[in-house]
This record gives C-alpha cells, structure tokens and sequence, in this order.
C-alpha cells in the first residue's frame, strides 16, 4: 500500500470519526428504534417457519415436523376463505376511500382558517380523539347506538323509529369507517398541514396576481404542492389493505353481523390465540402479509408511473 | 442453680422437639415457590401475600405465587404462554383441550404420583367415580376443585319484579308458556322491557346454565334419561326453544338488544327498573334489588319456582359439586414429587380450612369441638363493608376466587349477609329450591365420558365447523333477519357438517367407558 493510499484512508476514518462525533446525539436517537426493529419487527422472523411445520409446544420450532405448505393448501380451502378476503378486502378499500380522503380535505380546510390560534384550538381538538383506547371507542359506539342511546333518542325526536345499528350488518362498514374517522381525522391530518407549511408562499402571490380565487389557489397551488405527500400515504396505505385493524372490529362485531364483519385478522385470533392453531394462523398471516406487500408494489409502481412520488 | 439449669435445659429440647415437629411437618426445609396461574374475577382481585398464603408458606414450607390475569384475557394470555411454553407450575384449563396438551407433552401425567404421594387425592377418586371421566387413555392429567361443604347452589334460575306481578293481580306463572303471556302483559301494562339477557351462552344454551335445559332443550350435548349422548341444536325441542324466543322478541317481552348487551349493561337494564325478568345466576339478584330499592322502595326480584316446560316436565341444571379438570400441572415443573405432595395437602382438611379460612389466629380460630370459626375482629371489620363477600374473599385469599382445591364454599357465606340481611344468598335459594335440588329435579350436568385421540380430533372438528355457524344463524332466527322456514334447511346443513356424527362418537366412547368401568 502507497503511503498516499494510507492518507487517504487515514482522512477517510478521522471524517468518519467526525461525523459520529458530530452526529452522535442523534445516533443515540435513532438507537432505540433500530433495537426495536431489529427485536421486534426482525428478531421473530425466524419463527415464521412455523407456518410450514406442524407446530408442537413441547418440540419447540426446529424439532416440529416439516409440513411444507399444507396449512396454505387448507387456508385456501377453507369454506370462509373467500368470506374472508371479501369482508377484508372491502373494509381497507372503504377505509381508503371514504377515510383517506378526509384528511386532506380537513387539512386545506384548516389551511384556509386566517387565525393561527383559531387553527392551533382546532387542530388540537381535533387530535383528542386518537388517544382514546379503541376499547373505548367501541364502547361509546355501542352507548350511543344502543335502542336507548342518544342516536335512537334523537331519530325518535323527530319521529323516526329506533334502529338496532350494532346488530345490523349494514351499518357494521358504516359505524367503523365514521368512527375510525372521528377518532383519526385530526391525526392523519397532521402531516398534510405539515406538508401545507412548506408550500412556497411566493406560489399564492403569483397565482393572485394572475387572478386565481381561493378555490383556484387550492387546486392549482395547494394541492399540487402537497401531492408527493399524498402519494406516499396513499402507497402506505395500500399496503395496509389486508392488515384492517382487528381490535375494533372485534370489539363491534357479534353474532348477527358476521357475514360482514368476520375478517382475516379476527378470524386468526379467534383460531391462533383462541385456538391454539398457531401454525395455521401463521400460514395465514404470512399470506395476508405477503399480499399486502404486493398491493404496495403495485401501488408504488403506479404512483411512479403517474409520475408522482414513489417509496423508492 | 443446677435447678434452673436442668429447667433451661428441658425448656431448650422441648423448644427444639417442637421446632423439629414443626420441621417435619413442612414438606420442604428451603421454601419452594410453586406458581400458579388462573383468571381473575374483576369483583375479586387477586392479591400477593394474603393470609391463606402465609399459612400455606407456615404450614408447608411453599410459597404459592399466583399470577391472575382479568378473565377476559385469560385464554389469550395462556394461548401465548404455552406456545412458548413458559407455563407456571399449576395452571387452570382454556381453549387447548386436554387431549391436545397431553398429545403436546406439556401435562404432568400425575397418575403415579399421585398414587405414591397423594391419598388425600386418590380417597376423592374412591369417593367420586365420576371423576375417572376425566382421564386421558386411563391416565389421570388433571384435578378436580371438590367441594367439602354443602353445595347450595341451584344453577340459574328465573326471577321475575313479584311487586308488578302482584300490582297487575297476575297468577305466578307456573309454565314457559304463562310466563311468555304474564310478561307480554306486564310489557303492555307498564311499558318496560320483559326479559333481560346477556350476550348468547344464556339465551341460545351455548353455555352450561341457560334457561334452555329448564325448558327441555339443550345447544351442546346432552344426556337423556336412558344414558344417551344426542347434541341438543340439532333436536326438534331446540327449534321449540327458538321459536319461543322470536314469539317474544316479536312481542316485546326479551330485550333485543340480548346480544351485545354486556353483564354490566344487563345490569344496569335491571337494576334501573327498565326490564322485569331475567334467568340467571341468583348471584346478582341481590345488587340488583339494592340498586332497584333506590328507585322504588317496593320494587324487588324474587325467584319463580322452576318452570314446566311444553312437555310436562320440570328440570333445571345446577353447579356441579365438584368442578372437573380445574387444575393441570406443566410437563416442566421441577421438583413433581413435591409438586403432587402440596397438592396433596391442599386436598386435606388443613388445605381445606386454609383455603376457607385463611390463617390460624390471625382470619380464624378453632373452637373447643375442633371446629374453625372467623375471628370476632373479622366479622366485624366486614360487618358493614360493601361487597363484603367479595372484599373479604379478596382480602384473605380465601374461596373460590383464589387457589382452591379444596372449597369450602359456605364459609364466606357469612359476610354476604351480615353487609346485607335482605341479600338473596346461596343459602336463600337453596331453601327456595330445597325440595326440587333434593328429588332430582334439578341435577348436575352429566359427564362427557373419555375420548380416544381420534374421537377427540373428530369432535374438534365437527365443533369447529359448527359452533359458531350455529350460534350466528340461530341468533338470526330468534331476531328474525332469517326466515323461520329456512330452520329445517339449516338444521340438515348442520347434519352434513357432521353434527349428528358428534352424539355418535360420545356414544361409543360412553360404551367404552362403562365396559372398561365394568370390567
């Protein structure tokens, strides 16, 4: 090795040095997610295998018998397969399209608010709900649409008849899409409003001197300022199509509402925790997972091929 | 001096003579923690270091640490345990079946060891045959809560508002079908709800106390009066059932809201006075009357003797004396000989009084004919406590909420009606049912008989294509979002996913049983 190599090594290492040194708080920061990561999202990767063996407690992962994909070839089999896909499938789709929206529309909404502190009260307000438990959402959406509840007392205020809304299935997709709305409106909008802070003020004047009004500026400015953050929710979301929530639904569904409510994610806690089919729940799990990346690549290729932002 | 000496001397042996008795009466020198873990009932909390603990540390030398985790959660939490199995010593039963954890190694096989080390135990299987059912391919893998006392309890039974019964001059129904009529009546007279019910094991029969069993149907499998097995969703006194569900959903008289009504809702319909029947655990009536007095000083649940069903007979389940496979032992605990012989101990009077009691001189004391009896200090401190019964169980670690194999489960009886002298107490309703609970009227649930691992398996996965379909479409039925005409369509649905087959198993292995018995 020249000595002008070893230099340049040398400087190399003392500029790594220097950037740790530089940068070590905020290494030290970003330590704890990556333990988290790799303990928690990584770590138990290796006992996906279950989902190919038949799992038995005593014989532990590796001692259980290798059953290749059996538990995939009755997962497919299974009368409620397509029941489920179907009630999953349709829950993530209406989250999209009836819940994703509404974030951004607030966020402009809440753009438009010329008071600061005015939209500092509203936006707070609006945050509370996300920190309520989901136990007590679902407990306050049973309360409130019970016959008895206020929902009831107010239709039959005004002469309408009481409705018994948690045990009909058409409303099980409709309570859940409000109050997954209710409870995370303000919340997901928070990225939108912080994406609505970077757009160049310079824009808005240009496009009054052209003449633009409010609704003008929205659409030809805001909103094509804040489309790449779109896109990238969009494509997150996408990828979440298969992973409903499970605790809600659970929480909301009963008997008489199964043929909608019964999805992937409750049916694998009803058999894997519940049951004790552990290998089997896996499998489906590890389909469920499986199709949910492809939706994300699916999605991520289009948003590219529309020319909008991309995950990568 | 020398006397003084010589006195010291026999004072010293005497203390180290009852230091060795009290030594050899420990099953261990070293203390040994044994663990334990059951669900807990949110009325009575589980806590650390209570006095039945201390006795059993005092008297055995193992110190029991119990993990209780809410009910609720407690299939979910065990599920998870033993998939990693990381299970306590002791455990109660959830969703795995027996068979399954035996086939997965994970249960103690206690057969010889409780032979060797265990008589208290085995005395039990001389004295209750029955519990023979609970074996596995002859092997004994679980063990049973026996309750030493009296067993009061009577099952669910129907309570009925007597004041509006009386007030509206109606008879007290005597059959299923004049309670339908006086509760249609009551509904329309005062315009409250009829019957009030919780979720679907007390009206659709899938748990063991409904009113389905009084009215002569059943939703899981039964045994009828010539000893044989038949699943009772599939029968047509089921369909009965249900029609006389829908009849009173139609009319008003049964909440329609049974399904997602939570016990503490169900409560709260009750005890406001909105509802005027349910059929239950005699348990609640009393918070329930308490609440309603506040309302209505004359408002208050009694319960109806039991009702005659549409075909001529009178029966009802009641809790079972003993409760079978309440405690299974892990595979992995490390010292089995000491294992079975605490668990022996705690099958013995002195477990049983520790376990009804709590700890000599401080919660009890024995009295001149060698009988226990509650300290005056605590009788009085729970005097007037709310919820004394619970609070006190709560605080001593005794009863049915804590560990106990042994259950002496009149002891506590006593709080419950010194807080309250108006509270309807297992007692109570053993008078009021004295006579149908003692001519076998009401009896006990027959036992499943045992099951070879292929039977198991079967039955498994019959019960897994059916349970929950039966449950949704016989709700469906009852509300009347599925049209009645469909019922008999549905039932053969059932049959062709192998619910007749499910009786039939039981059946063989209830012959097999009674052979192997025999021979």
């Amino acid at each position: 090795m020249s000595s002008t190599e070893m230099k340049i090594r040398s400087a190399r290492r003392s500029q790594l040095r220097d950037k740790l040194i530089r940068g070590r708080w905020l290494y030290l920061m970003a330590l704890l997610p990556i333990i988290y990561f790799l303990v928690f999202k990584f770590g138990p990767i290796y006992g996906l295998q279950i989902a190919f063996r038949n799992f038995r407690v005593r014989r532990g992962i590796w001692g259980s018998e290798w059953v290749g994909l059996e538990y995939f070839q009755q997962y497919l089999a299974d009368p409620s397969f397509w029941v489920l896909v179907r009630n999953t499938i349709v829950l993530g789709l209406g989250q999209i399209a009836f819940v994703f929206p509404c974030p951004i529309v607030f966020a402009l909404l809440l753009n438009e608010v010329q008071s600061k502190s005015g939209q500092r009260i509203i936006q707070n307000i609006s945050y509370l709900p996300h920190f309520i438990s989901v136990v007590v959402v679902a407990s306050m959406c049973s309360t409130f649409l019970a016959r008895d509840g206020i929902i009831n007392q107010m239709i039959v205020a005004v002469g309408g008849e009481a409705h018994l809304f948690m045990q009909d299935p058409g409303w099980f997709r409709p309570i859940y899409w409000l109050s997954n709305l209710w409870q995370e409106l303000g919340w997901s909008a928070i990225i939108y409003v912080a994406a609505l802070t970077n757009v160049d003020e310079q824009l808005y004047e240009a496009a009054v001197i052209d003449g633009a009004n409010r609704w003008q500026q929205t659409v030809h400015v805001t909103l094509p300022a804040i489309k790449p953050t779109i896109a990238i929710m969009f494509i997150m979301a996408v990828g979440n199509i298969m992973s409903v929530s499970f605790e809600k639904v659970l929480l909301l569904q009963n008997e008489l509402t199964y043929d909608v409510s019964d999805i992937i994610s409750t049916f694998v806690y009803r058999k894997g925790l519940s049951g004790g089919q552990y290998s089997y729940t896996t499998a489906i799990d590890m389909f469920s997972t499986v199709t949910n990346f492809v939706m994300l690549l699916v999605a991520n290729r289009v948003c590219r091929m529309l020319g909008e932002s991309s995950l990568w | 001096m020398k006397k003084i000496i010589s006195l010291l001397l026999v004072a010293g042996m005497l203390l180290a003579m009852s230091g060795a008795l009290a030594e050899s009466e420990l099953l261990t020198e070293e203390p040994v923690t044994i663990t334990y873990m059951r669900a807990e009932n949110s009325a009575i909390p589980v806590q650390d270091d209570v006095a039945s603990t201390r006795q059993i540390l005092e008297r055995t030398g193992i110190d029991l640490d119990i993990t209780a985790v809410p009910g609720s959660d407690y299939n979910t939490r065990m599920t998870a345990l033993y998939a990693a199995f990381d299970m306590p010593d002791i455990f109660g039963l959830f969703n795995m079946t027996k068979r399954e954890m035996v086939e997965d190694g994970a249960l103690l096989c206690l057969t010889d060891l409780l032979e060797e080390y265990a008589p208290n135990i085995m005395a039990y299987y001389e004295q209750y045959p029955e519990l023979w059912r609970t074996t596995v391919d002859g092997e004994i893998y679980s063990l049973p809560q026996i309750r030493v006392d009296q067993n009061l309890e009577a099952g669910c039974v129907p309570f009925i508002r007597v004041d509006l019964l009386e007030e509206a001059g109606l008879e007290m129904p005597t059959t299923w079908d004049e309670l339908a009529d006086v509760l249609v009546t009551l509904c329309e007279t005062y315009d409250v709800g009829g019957w009030a019910a919780r979720g679907t094991g007390r009206i659709l029969g899938d748990d063991d106390y409904s009113w389905m069993n009084s009215f002569g149907a059943d939703f899981t499998t039964y045994m009828d009066d010539e000893g044989a097995w038949h699943l009772g969703m599939i029968e047509p006194e089921y369909k009965d059932a249900i029609l006389y569900l829908k009849n009173l959903v139609e009319q008003g008289a049964l909440d329609e809201e049974w399904l997602t009504t939570s016990t503490a809702e169900w409560q709260e319909k009750l005890s406001s006075g909105r509802f005027i029947f349910f059929y239950d655990n005699p348990t609640f009536a009393s918070g329930i009357n308490t609440a309603l007095a506040a309302i209505d000083p004359d408002a208050r649940f009694e319960p109806l003797p039991l009702l005659e069903n549409p075909y001529g007979e009178v029966r009802s389940y009641k809790q079972p004396t003993n409760y079978i496979d309440t405690f299974f032992v892990s595979a992995d605990t490390e010292n089995p000989e000491l294992l079975v012989q605490f668990l022996n101990w705690c099958y013995s009077d002195e477990g049983a009084i520790t376990f009804g009691y709590g700890r000599e001189g401080e919660t009890y004391y024995i009295d001149e004919e060698g009988n226990p009896q509650w300290l005056p200090e605590i009788l009085e401190k729970y005097a007037n406590a709310e919820d004394a019964y619970y609070q006190a169980s709560s605080d001593m670690g005794v009863n049915n909420g804590y560990f106990c194999p042994a259950w002496m489960n009149l002891t506590i009886e006593v709080f419950r009606t010194s807080a309250n002298p108006d509270e309807i107490t297992a007692q109570y309703i053993y008078d009021f049912y004295e006579e149908q609970l003692n001519d076998g009227t009401i009896v006990e649930r027959p036992l499943l008989p045992p099951l070879s691992s292929e039977q198991d398996a079967r039955i498994q996965e019959i019960k897994q294509s059916i349970w929950d379909l039966a449950k949704t479409e016989f709700a469906k039925f009852v509300m009347g979002t599925r049209p009645i005409e469909e019922y008999d369509a549905f039932i053969e649905e059932l049959v062709s996913l192998g619910a007749d087959e499910w009786a039939g198993i039981l059946n063989e292995a209830e012959t097999a049983y009674q052979e192997q018995m025999a021979a």
